[in-house]
């Protein structure tokens, strides 16, 4: 395509796999006073990473 | 729902429900405001335009543009809680001007500090009525934590024979003004905090004219000379054991901290203290609008707003000048976006999980929603202090403790169960969420904020399920920086 760049393609992840709960609380990250979700990360998707690259729990 | 945007000198379009994001051209950025605004003229149209009405089709059939409005399912808490805010102290070292825990603070001081008893109860009630959560999350708040080490390593002590006995992990995070930061403090941080978050508000004058030492000998100084100083040894001693670590590439080596600052109506050229902060080898960053009622000396007026919104704009340009020196990263908290992945519609639907999933406790053992509620009786959520379990001593406990004991995680001093706290007020917490607000669902921000801050929209008026107008407009602008440095990144 010549005048729209695709940079992001439905990211938002729905349905029965998600909601897991296991994600960070916001406000402990580093804001306390404005909660921002959207610059949070998936903890499904690094739990994978983590335990198939460093095969630790932590 | 599409929204459309310029920022950093580029074109963007955001499909909200999807979270598609596109970089359009400037003909192919009117086209599509014109057809969201029922304004296009679509009787006679040049070659260019006839090969973006393409380009929009191919959208379309990707289902990249124009989905349809998301069936939400009403989300049922399963009792869980997954984090907690421990304030194990209500001393502080310093006086903020803008401290929203100032009217805590002034609890008489034999009940300022929590006992290391109670904060390993603590740690043993969140890990027993952490349902199936595998990571739980503790972070030590105050007043100053650091005026009570006994009760954080305790808590931590403790947090890690859980993690033995159960497949439960914890992150714990330590927020401090860094002030009493001792070498000793540091290596035992260093060693077990995943997540440091020290509060600096950026150049010296604008710190040390809100950021005051208390004490006999130093009442009324600033404190900012001490708290960078000790604030470097730290991060120094972090990044080092960081590139020891370096071949764990998801940075969970209690490698992550950021320099927190508040910009208030005096430093609204916030960007001003971004670069001090920078310059002074500071690398993660995370700057907040202070949040005061009206009429504060420190509270952001409705006029300061667009020029703070100006700022976050003359932020990210510089964030892309240095981006493009590339000499070392600069990572500003609310611009981190990751728009390939991120969190899950469930959780964006929910935000912070305030009063249900997340809880603070005080050091009496109150619990409230979360941090910015302690202390304000009509949320005040139970004591975990009032039901610590005495079997031996109380035969009408002895019921919870066998409880207690079926779940796995053997301990002489048993914690209380869920049922310690208002579970119908809990419930009530759980089924807030940014579909209550008739404004927000309407919205094109709303699966980046998730509704926004419940305490904010209490504290100006608003109630719970109000919202915060101040921070909405910044949160908006915030993101589509965000959006715009992650697209041009890529």
């Amino acid at each position: 395509m010549k005048h729209i760049k695709v940079i992001a393609e439905k990211p938002i992840k729905k349905g029965a796999e998600t909601g897991c709960g296991e994600c960070r609380q916001s406000c402990q990250s580093a804001c306390k006073t404005s909660c921002t979700v959207g610059n949070q990360s998936c903890e499904q998707i690094t739990d994978y990473k983590i335990n198939r690259v460093v095969g630790s729990k932590k | 729902m599409l929204h459309t945007f310029k920022c950093l000198g580029r074109y963007f379009l955001l499909d909200v429900e999807s979270g598609s994001v596109m970089q359009l051209d400037k003909v192919a950025f009117e086209i599509i405001n014109a057809r969201i605004s029922g304004t296009g003229n679509f009787a006679s149209k040049t070659k260019k335009e006839l090969e973006i009405e393409q380009e929009i089709e191919e959208l379309r059939e990707r289902g990249l543009i124009d989905s349809p409005p998301t069936v939400h399912a009403k989300r049922k808490w399963d009792g869980a809680i997954k984090a907690m805010c421990l304030n194990v102290s209500h001393e502080c070292n310093l006086t903020c001007g803008y401290c929203f825990a100032a009217d805590v603070i002034a609890t008489p001081m034999t009940e300022a500090n929590m006992s290391p008893e109670l904060a390993v109860r603590a740690i043993e009630f969140l890990a027993a009525n952490s349902g199936n959560r595998r990571y739980l999350e503790v972070d030590f708040f105050g007043g100053e934590p650091l005026l009570n080490m006994p009760a954080v390593r305790a808590a931590v002590e403790r947090g890690r024979q859980i993690e033995k006995e159960t497949d439960k992990v914890f992150r714990f995070t330590l927020t401090t003004n860094g002030a009493l930061l001792t070498d000793d403090i540091i290596d035992f941080v260093n060693s077990e905090i995943s997540n440091v978050v020290i509060s600096i508000d950026g150049r010296k004058e604008v710190h040390n004219a809100v950021r005051k030492l208390k004490g006999i000998r130093n009442d009324g100084q600033g404190s900012y000379d001490i708290v960078v100083e000790r604030a470097k040894e730290l991060i120094k001693k972090r990044d080092k054991r960081a590139e020891g670590e370096k071949k764990n590439i998801f940075n969970d080596g209690n490698t992550d901290y950021f320099i927190r600052g508040t910009y208030t109506t005096k430093n609204t050229d916030f960007v001003s203290d971004v670069r001090w902060l920078y310059n002074e080898g500071f690398n993660n960053l995370s700057l907040e609008p202070v949040v005061l009622a009206d009429g504060h000396a420190l509270a952001l007026k409705d006029s300061d707003i667009e020029r703070c919104v100006d700022e976050y704009e003359r932020l990210a340009e510089e964030m892309l000048r240095r981006e493009k020196k590339a000499d070392r990263e600069l990572k500003f908290f609310h611009f981190n976006i990751d728009l390939a992945g991120g969190p899950c519609e469930s959780k964006r639907l929910t935000a912070c999980g305030a009063g249900y999933e997340y809880i603070a406790v005080d050091p009496m053992g109150d619990v409230y929603p979360c941090h910015q509620f302690v202390g304000q009786a009509e949320y005040r959520l139970g004591n975990i202090a009032e039901r610590l379990c005495h079997c031996e001593e109380r035969s009408d406990e002895a019921i919870s403790c066998k409880e207690y004991s079926t779940r796995g995680i053997a301990s002489s001093a048993l914690p209380p169960r869920n049922d310690a706290l208002n579970q119908q007020k809990m419930k009530e917490f759980s089924g807030f969420s940014l579909l209550d607000k008739p404004e927000c669902t309407k919205c094109w921000a709303k699966y980046y904020c998730g509704g926004g801050c419940m305490a904010n929209a209490v504290m100006c008026g608003a109630g719970i399920k109000g919202i915060h107008k101040q921070s909405c407009k910044l949160m908006k602008k915030r993101i589509e920086c965000g959006i715009a440095l992650g697209a041009i990144e890529k």
